[in-house]
């Protein structure tokens, strides 16, 4: 009997220290016993709706109302609107502190069609353009709004849940830089959220630009020979040429060829084409320069032919901020050991990086895994579960 | 002329039934528990969908609905597999009611469901929906829940369709501007106001579903609302504008036979209520022309047109629903069998 006894509190002196290193290193009070897997259910349903919502609208409006109506139904009604295309839910800190945890998720599917965005779902997988993109993101962010107030969980910080758009970053500016320039308020960190990529960790993602190119050849007839080159010639020649350049020597910098469009029927004429490209690099510098690069060459051998030509940026993403990134990158890598998430590294450019350059660490995460392409896109339904605790243990370790 | 159909009076918006807290509070009030059931043969393309998103938004969001089940003819496909794994009971039409048989088609399923599902109120939704959403359940739903003298709720909506060049803005309901609201129009005005009666997507009290024959094929919609009309009157009729629905498109092969087992359905009835009398016994196949090498060819094909007794006349339905025995007891066709009824049905 005393045996039993002293076993007992053993187990339970071992059972204190262990909850008060618990306590020590999560600031998040979190109810426990409250189970994160009916939460799994409506994320998946959640993203699915809104995958099939239209998208782009004026405004994004139809996609805004989706995430009104769904936290509106939750029981949140401060839901605020800045009018410059962003939707933000606040859940103020216990205690007082200077600065706040912003989640963010985009709203927007450039990809979007009213057929192949219909959602098909599998045993294991839900197939459909769009869900490897925004929709998991911001399913994500509603569920957690949902789990976050039937838990009872709370943060010593105040968190933030963003809708916002990314299209124009860079360049017109998107929502989500109008809602940086308009708060007053600073972030000691900040993660997007988006449908694959769990376990990608880019510690030091690249930039890049997004460049379109169109021309307009002279008038030509074909059959009479000897005539000006065709759009197509001439928008693959500049792509031919442009792609044998060697940007460095250590390869910090490259350029890829994103879409030709060009030829003729249609609704296309000969003359007329689009190309786009899309150019990385290790740091902004650089970023700059070969972009400065890209368009004297192109303008130079367009000049050549007598076309006229047009050039748009169509999107910039600064390189990312390893040094700011850091102890974001620990703390993730952390969370993917304890959730058996193989992490992996990755240099892609990260729409995270736009707060990096405002000095804000930024990360993205990936909810779970999959594939995105033209002819199928899909994403697992298995790892989801791992891919949303992850989001509740990152909180837990920075908020 | 100022007519119009009473049924148009009972015609509603799923927008009118948005609000699922208020769904929630009409139900508790009422004191009602709701089935949701899909028949299906080889829906695996659709069916995983249907269920996540109804179950997470009306059983574990909002509770509206107390089940949900899938009332499988067969596939030999996924389905039956997705349909668990997603949450749904799953029953072969086949293992429902052994001693009583089993017949291929829709209506066998549906009829079959009564005596499986629990709910006092039963939802039928079909499997092939590309674009599902809560509001083909609450828009069902709504009127039930508000209306304690509406007993049958129909859906109808605007009907893209699927095909390889993508969707087409509408074209759907082809039998029933065809077929049906002639007939209608010949025999049952009222009826006609109803716009889409073939929707494979409705709603009615157990009390009143389970007085219904169920004609085991494509007439069971037809053969529903001519029974109604006749048992309970229009009044007992609603329909909910659920704005659009995709689905795959039917080749006209397809609803040729359809048509064929909703003629006959609504034949049936017709002389069953005394307002045509027909001087033969009707042929049992549908009959097609194939034409290959210049040479025409004849094929027949069989299609389900048994019909199944009020689920009330069912013994062992008797015994696992039991109710106290009416004074006077509505059930359509002859039966010899006791009718455990319940309460009036509604409307009347």
């Amino acid at each position: 009997m005393r045996g039993r006894l002293a076993a007992s509190f053993a187990g339970i002196a071992s059972s204190v220290r262990r909850f008060l290193a618990r306590r020590k290193s999560s600031r998040a009070r979190r109810r426990s016993g409250h189970r994160i897997e009916p939460y799994i259910d409506r994320l998946i349903s959640d993203a699915i709706q809104f995958n099939e919502t239209p998208s782009p609208t004026p405004g994004e409006k139809q996609r805004q109302a989706f995430i009104a109506r769904r936290l509106a139904e939750s029981g949140f009604s401060d839901l605020q609107d800045d009018g410059a295309g962003n939707l933000s839910l606040r859940f103020p800190a216990t205690e007082a502190s200077s600065k706040g945890i912003l989640l963010f998720a985009s709203v927007e599917n450039e990809d979007y069609s009213p057929l192949d965005s219909l959602v098909r779902l599998s045993s294991e997988r839900a197939i459909g353009r769009g869900m490897a993109g925004s929709s998991l993101g911001v399913a994500a962010l509603l569920v957690l709004a949902e789990y976050l107030q039937a838990s009872g969980t709370t943060f010593q910080r105040d968190l933030t849940l963003l809708f916002t758009c990314l299209k124009g970053a860079g360049v017109a500016g998107c929502a989500l830089e109008r809602f940086l320039d308009r708060r007053t308020e600073e972030w000691s960190a900040a993660f997007q959220l988006t449908g694959t990529s769990l376990g990608a960790v880019a510690s030091d993602p690249m930039g890049t630009c997004r460049l379109a190119i169109s021309v307009r050849t002279r008038d030509r007839e074909v059959l009479a020979g000897g005539g000006a080159d065709s759009a197509v010639s001439l928008l693959s020649g500049i792509a031919h040429q442009l792609g044998g350049i060697r940007w460095d020597a250590a390869d910090n910098t490259f350029l890829n060829v994103a879409r030709l469009e060009a030829g003729a029927g249609y609704g296309q004429f000969a003359s007329e084409g689009r190309l786009e490209l899309e150019i990385f690099a290790r740091d902004t510098a650089r970023l700059e320069t070969s972009r400065d690069a890209v368009l004297a060459t192109t303008r130079k051998i367009a000049e050549k032919t007598g076309a006229s030509i047009r050039i748009d940026t169509a999107g910039v993403l600064p390189a990312g901020d390893a040094e700011l990134r850091r102890p974001l990158v620990e703390a993730l890598r952390r969370v993917h050991a304890r959730l058996g998430i193989r992490s992996r590294q990755v240099s892609g450019p990260d729409p995270a990086a736009l707060l990096n350059a405002r000095g804000i660490p930024a990360l993205s995460l990936g909810l779970t895994t999959g594939a995105r392409g033209y002819l199928e896109e899909h994403v697992d339904l298995a790892p989801l579960e791992a891919g949303f605790q992850q989001v509740l243990l990152l909180l837990e370790a920075v908020a | 002329m100022s007519w119009k159909p009473a049924v148009l009076s009972n015609t509603f918006h799923h927008g009118r039934y948005g609000d699922p807290r208020r769904l929630l509070e009409l139900k508790e009030a009422r004191g009602a528990t709701v089935s949701l059931a899909f028949p299906t043969l080889n829906e695996a393309d659709t069916i995983g969908k249907e269920i996540l998103v109804l179950k997470a938004e009306l059983m574990e969001r909002f509770p509206l609905v107390d089940e949900i089940a899938v009332i499988d003819s067969g596939s030999t496909d996924d389905t039956r597999t997705i349909a668990a794994r997603f949450g749904a009971r799953v029953f072969g039409s086949r293992d429902i009611l052994k001693p009583y048989g089993t017949f291929r088609g829709k209506g066998e399923n549906l009829w079959k469901s009564l005596f499986v599902l629990q709910g006092d109120i039963i939802v039928w939704i079909d499997a092939d929906i590309s674009n599902i959403g809560p509001k083909f359940v609450y828009g069902l739903l709504g009127p039930l829940l508000e209306r304690p003298e509406i007993g049958y709720v129909k859906a109808f909506y605007e009907r893209p369709l699927r095909s390889t060049s993508g969707l087409t803005p509408s074209g759907g309901g082809r039998v029933t501007e065809i077929l049906v609201r002639p007939l209608f129009s010949l025999f049952y005005p009222e009826l006609a106001g109803l716009v889409q009666p073939l929707s494979g997507e409705y709603a009615g009290r157990r009390r009143l579903l389970e007085r219904l024959p169920f004609s085991v094929g494509y007439g069971v919609e037809v053969g529903h609302l001519i029974d109604i009309y006749h048992q309970h009157g229009i009044e007992s009729l609603a329909q909910v504008d659920l704005d659009r629905r995709v689905h795959r498109n039917q080749p006209v092969e397809a609803l040729s036979r359809m048509s064929f087992g909703i003629l006959n359905t609504f034949l049936s009835r017709l002389e069953r209520y005394g307002e045509a009398h027909l001087l033969r016994k009707l042929a049992a196949e549908h009959i097609a022309l194939a034409a290959r090498k210049g040479r025409y060819s004849v094929q027949p094909t069989a299609v389900p047109m048994n019909e199944r007794p009020p689920m009330v006349e069912i013994p062992e339905y008797a015994a696992r629903f039991p109710r106290p025995v009416p004074a006077a007891a509505a059930s359509v066709g002859a039966s010899a069998a006791p009718t455990p009824a319940a309460e009036a049905p509604p409307g009347t």
